[in-house]
Order: C-alpha cells, then structure tokens, then sequence
C-alpha cells in the first residue's frame, strides 16, 4: 500500500521538490546578501570610528525588510497551500473519480488505506517546510536579531519548529474535510478558510495566553520615552495613557497602560495641571511636548505591563509545534473512525 | 434486508440466499438497485437494516476473498497499465502474476500506456484482470458490459466464462439487459422497485414457468399469460428466460 501511497502522490511531491529547490535557491542567496551587509554595514560600523551602531543598525534592518518579509510571508502561507493541494484531494478527488471503488477492494483495509496515504503526504510535508524553515531561520537571523521581535506573529509562525507544526494540521484537515464532502474543489475552498481562521486566531487569540504573563511595574523616564511607538495620550476626565512601551524581545499582551502615581492611582490630567498648563504656553514652540514629558517624568510615576518574556520564546514554538500534532493526530483518529463508516 | 440512502429506499425486504459456485445474473432496471446489492455484497456500503453475510462473514471482513468491477470500471487514469498490474501485486497476498502478465499480453495492453488513454473495452478488460488476478473466492461485476460496443462485449464475456472455468469462483454480475447474462449465468435473480422479484436455477425456473393462453383460476399468474406452475396445463408452451424476467418486471411496474 505504501507503494501505491507512493505512487499516487508523486505528481504532487514533484511540485513540492520544485517549490522546495525554487525557494531554498531564493534563501541561500538572500542569506548570503543579508550576512554580507551585515558583516560590512554592522560589525564594519563597530571598528570604524564616528559611526553611530543604532544608525547602521536601523539602515541595515529598513533596507533588508522585503527580502526577509516576502519570504517570511510565503512559508505563513505555505501550510495552507499544502493543505489545499495535498490534504483536501486526498481523499476527495479518489471519489470524483470513482477510484475509491477500486482501492477500497482490494484486500488492504480502508483505514490502513487512508493512514499510509496521509503517512506519504505528511512525510513530504514536514520535509519540505521543516528545511525551509531551518534555511528562512538561517537567512533572516541577523535581521531578526537586529529588529528583536522573535514574538512578532510574522517572525514568529515562520521560524523554527513551528511551521512543520503547521504544515501537518494543515494537511490533517484539508484530508478531513474532503473525506466529509467528497468534492475537491468545496474541500480546498473550506479547507483554505478553516486553516486560515486557525493560523490568524492562534497568534492573537490563543498565543499571548498559553502561559500565564508576566506583570511589572515600569517607572516612566527618558529610556522609557525613548523606546515608545506611540506616545502619552492626554484627555480631560480620563486617565493618561501610555501606548506602544514594548519589553525588548517579548511578546506584549498590553499596548496601552494607564500611568500611575506611586500610591497605584491612575493619574487624571488634572493631577498634573502644572505641566500641562506649562504646555499650554509653550504650545508655540517645537519643545512643549518634551517639556511636558520632561515635567511628569519629575512626578515620579509609573505603569504596569502585562508580557511573555523573550526567554520563553522556545517554550513558545515547542509547546505550539505540539499542540498542532496533537490536534493534527486526533482530526486523523476522526477520519480514521469517519472512513470505516463511508459509503463508497 | 434493507438499505436507505436518507429518504430514499435502495433495497426493501430483501430476502437472498446465493449459493456458492454459481455464475449469478442479477439483471433489473435502471435505479432497481442492482449496485446497491452488489456493493453491500463487496462491503463498499453497510446496510441499514438487517445484514449480509457472504462465506458466513459480513462483508469488508474479508477483502481478500471478495474481488469487484466496479460500475465503469474505475481505474487511476494517471497510472499506467503496468503500475496498475503492481497496484494488484501490492495490494493483494493472494495475488497471480503470471495470470495477469498473460492477460494483458494477451489483450495487447501495452504497459506503459496510462489507463486514461484505454477505450472502454481496454478498460473494462484491464478492471477484469485486476479482479481476477486477486484470486478471490467470489467474482463481483457490477454493469460490465453496460458501456462497451456489441464486439466488445462479446470478446468480455467470452474471457469471462474462460476464467469462471479456469479459477473455478462464483460469480455474481449485473446488467439491465438480460440478453447480456443469458449466455453465462446459471442462476438468476430479477430485482424491480427495490425489492428482489425472483431468484432461482435458470433451469429451474424454466421448468417451472409456462404460457398460458387462458388461464384457469387455480394458476398463479405472474403477468399476461405467464404462469407459475411445475404441472403446466395441456395448452402451455415453453417460455423463454427473456419473457419469463419481463413478466416479472412488468408485473412490478403494474403493482
């Protein structure tokens, strides 16, 4: 059976390889441009003198971002792609053509049938995402150790172990779903949709919550100021806000934080009517905000984050890899149990 | 036994009993549900009620003894022939090389062709061949014939009967056209509306099934001047199998 598995699938798993060498070709390359720049532009700008590292560093991420991103984009979406050429024909296209007739007559049981056919095809799959993983992780490294933001949903779901993870549950339900509607084109089109409502709900919704965070309290001063996205929101009657304070390396689960004074009590911008009246008359002047930020930084104040820290990263992808085996293995125990009771 | 596809009746109150060793015509109309039976038989489908037993064992127990041409005789149209011969040797322990390697050379298969590009009687013959090189104690053919020209469905059921002597397997095959089945079976069942109409010996049924031009109130009549009797009236003339299968058809349809 395993032949005919084989045999079956070797149409596909051509394209596969083709894809595989296309995209391989495509990372050794980019890997090799992006460790070259970062040899000359990064370590280069550390032995010569009067260049400013944060500078080059910043350069050297903006002008590598769409050859590390586009990739990175391409294997987020490639366990949806073999879900839908590899899993939901699997067992669909077998009934449009009236084959399953011939297979499930011989003397091999249907459910051996189905166990081997999707063995070859998950075999292929987590050969083929597993090495663009490890090359994707491999030509993007400098980069993403220069931008720090491993957690970031992008960086995260196509590096390391996570995307072979993908690639089967992908596959595991494309199969299942074409066992339950038996048309190939209905199955790859739901297919399509169930995997990528889980790919984009697990990073948002589930994700940030499979551990329980880590709460601290940030004192707010020029470091912090520094290292903002955003900025301080001011509004009459609500408490000041502060947005976009990330951890270094960590994935946040607040982006906006209300400020605190040191007794924990959120701060009202009457609270603070002497730098905000301050500011009302250098509103002319291009400081006022940076006086203003200047002034609340003297009142001692202070605001809680809620993160997972960068140092659990790898709990991340293993616990996430396993997670969607463990689910990819009970959706095949289901089809497993489904094929028994099929009508042929 | 019975079988429902949701609301729709397949088989009702079907009551069989196939004896072993026999070449079984199951002949019917369209939509009688021939195939159901004989997917049922081959464990490709469960019924819904009571159940069937093929060697004493529910079917899909065991595949090695069952072989089945499906309808159309479905083949993987990207497989070539030969790959299609491996399928066979994989897949099955009991599996006759020699018997299948003569049969395609014999019907001038060429190995390399891929099963797609076969005409329908090169496909019919090479879904024959599988089955038959299985080794199977029972032969299933659903609709063999139905798609091939008169010539080649001559040549089939030619080899057909060929093989029935040489592996010596019982055989069950189904056709709307009973002219099909009458050169080879040797026993007969007629299924109409779901329900099995007839089943017997073909001699038998024969020897028990007369015209009659008038009928006297003490015969069982099946339809218009076929009655049912071993003592046929002084008046009676031989029936022939094709009119003794249309009376019991037409008989359902007018039920």
């Amino acid at each position: 059976m395993t032949w005919l598995a084989g045999r079956q699938f070797r149409g596909q798993a051509l394209i596969g390889l083709a894809v595989l060498v296309v995209f391989s070709g495509y990372l050794l390359i980019a890997g090799y441009v992006i460790r070259h720049s970062y040899n000359t532009d990064v370590l280069g700008c550390l032995a010569a003198d009067g260049c400013d590292r944060s500078d080059a560093e910043k350069h050297f991420a903006e002008s590598h971002a769409a050859l590390v991103i586009i990739p990175s984009i391409l294997l987020l979406v490639l366990p949806g792609i073999i879900g839908l050429f590899w899993g939901a024909p699997l067992v669909a296209r077998e009934y449009e053509a009236g084959t399953q007739r011939l297979a499930w007559t011989q003397s091999v049981t249907r459910r051996r049938w189905l166990v081997l056919k999707l063995a070859v095809a998950a075999v292929a799959a987590v050969v083929v995402t597993g090495l663009l993983s490890l090359l994707m992780t491999w030509a993007a490294s400098r980069f993403d150790q220069v931008l720090g933001l491993r957690f970031n949903p992008l960086l995260f779901g196509s590096r390391n172990v996570v995307p072979v993870g993908y690639a089967v549950f992908a596959l595991v339900v494309g199969t299942l779903v074409g066992l339950f509607l038996r048309r190939t084109v209905p199955a790859m089109a739901l297919t399509l949709l169930i995997v990528a409502i889980v790919l984009f709900a697990v990073p948002l919704g589930v994700r940030p919550y499979l551990w329980a965070p880590v709460t601290d309290s940030i004192a707010y001063n020029e470091k912090v100021r520094d290292s903002l996205v955003g900025g301080l929101s001011i509004r009459r009657g609500a408490p000041i806000v502060i947005d976009g304070y990330t951890v270094p390396g960590a994935l946040m689960l607040s982006s906006r934080s209300e400020l605190m004074d040191a007794s924990g009590k959120p701060v009202y911008p009457t609270d603070v009517q002497d730098c905000l009246s301050q500011l009302s008359m250098d509103v002319a002047s291009d400081n006022g905000p940076d006086r203003l930020e200047r002034c609340l930084m003297n009142h001692n104040l202070h605001f809680m984050v809620k993160y997972q820290p960068g140092h659990r990263y790898w709990s991340f992808q293993w616990f996430e890899l396993g997670g969607y085996l463990v689910l990819s293995v009970l959706l095949a125990a289901v089809a497993n149990w489904r094929i028994r009771r099929l009508r042929a | 036994m019975g079988m429902r596809y949701g609301r729709r009746t397949a088989l009702t109150e079907c009551t069989l009993h196939v004896p072993v060793g026999r070449v079984v015509g199951l002949v019917g109309p369209n939509g009688a549900g021939k195939s159901t039976l004989l997917g049922l038989a081959c464990g490709l489908l469960t019924p819904t009620s009571g159940r069937i037993e093929v060697f004493g064992r529910t079917p899909g127990t065991q595949l090695a003894d069952v072989a089945f041409v499906a309808q159309d005789a479905p083949l993987y149209a990207n497989l070539s022939v030969g790959d299609h011969l491996r399928l066979g040797a994989r897949l099955n322990p009991r599996w006759n090389h020699q018997l299948a390697a003569d049969r395609i050379r014999r019907l001038g298969l060429d190995e390399a062709q891929k099963a797609g590009r076969l005409s329908g009687g090169q496909r019919a013959q090479l879904a024959l061949t599988i089955a038959a090189a299985k080794r199977a104690e029972l032969l299933i053919l659903d609709e063999p014939v139905a798609s091939l020209d008169p010539l080649a469905r001559r040549t089939f059921l030619q080899d057909l009967e060929d093989f029935v002597t040489e592996l010596a397997v019982s055989v069950v095959l189904s056709s709307h056209l009973l002219s099909d089945l009458a050169r080879v079976c040797d026993y007969l069942i007629v299924l109409s509306g779901a329900r099995v109409q007839l089943a017997g010996d073909v001699d038998e049924l024969l020897a028990t099934h007369w015209h009659v031009t008038s009928p006297g109130a003490d015969l069982d009549v099946v339809f218009e001047g076929v009655v049912r009797t071993a003592q046929p009236p002084p008046s009676a003339k031989r029936i022939d199998l094709e009119d003794l299968v249309l009376a019991y058809m037409a008989a359902e349809v007018q039920r």
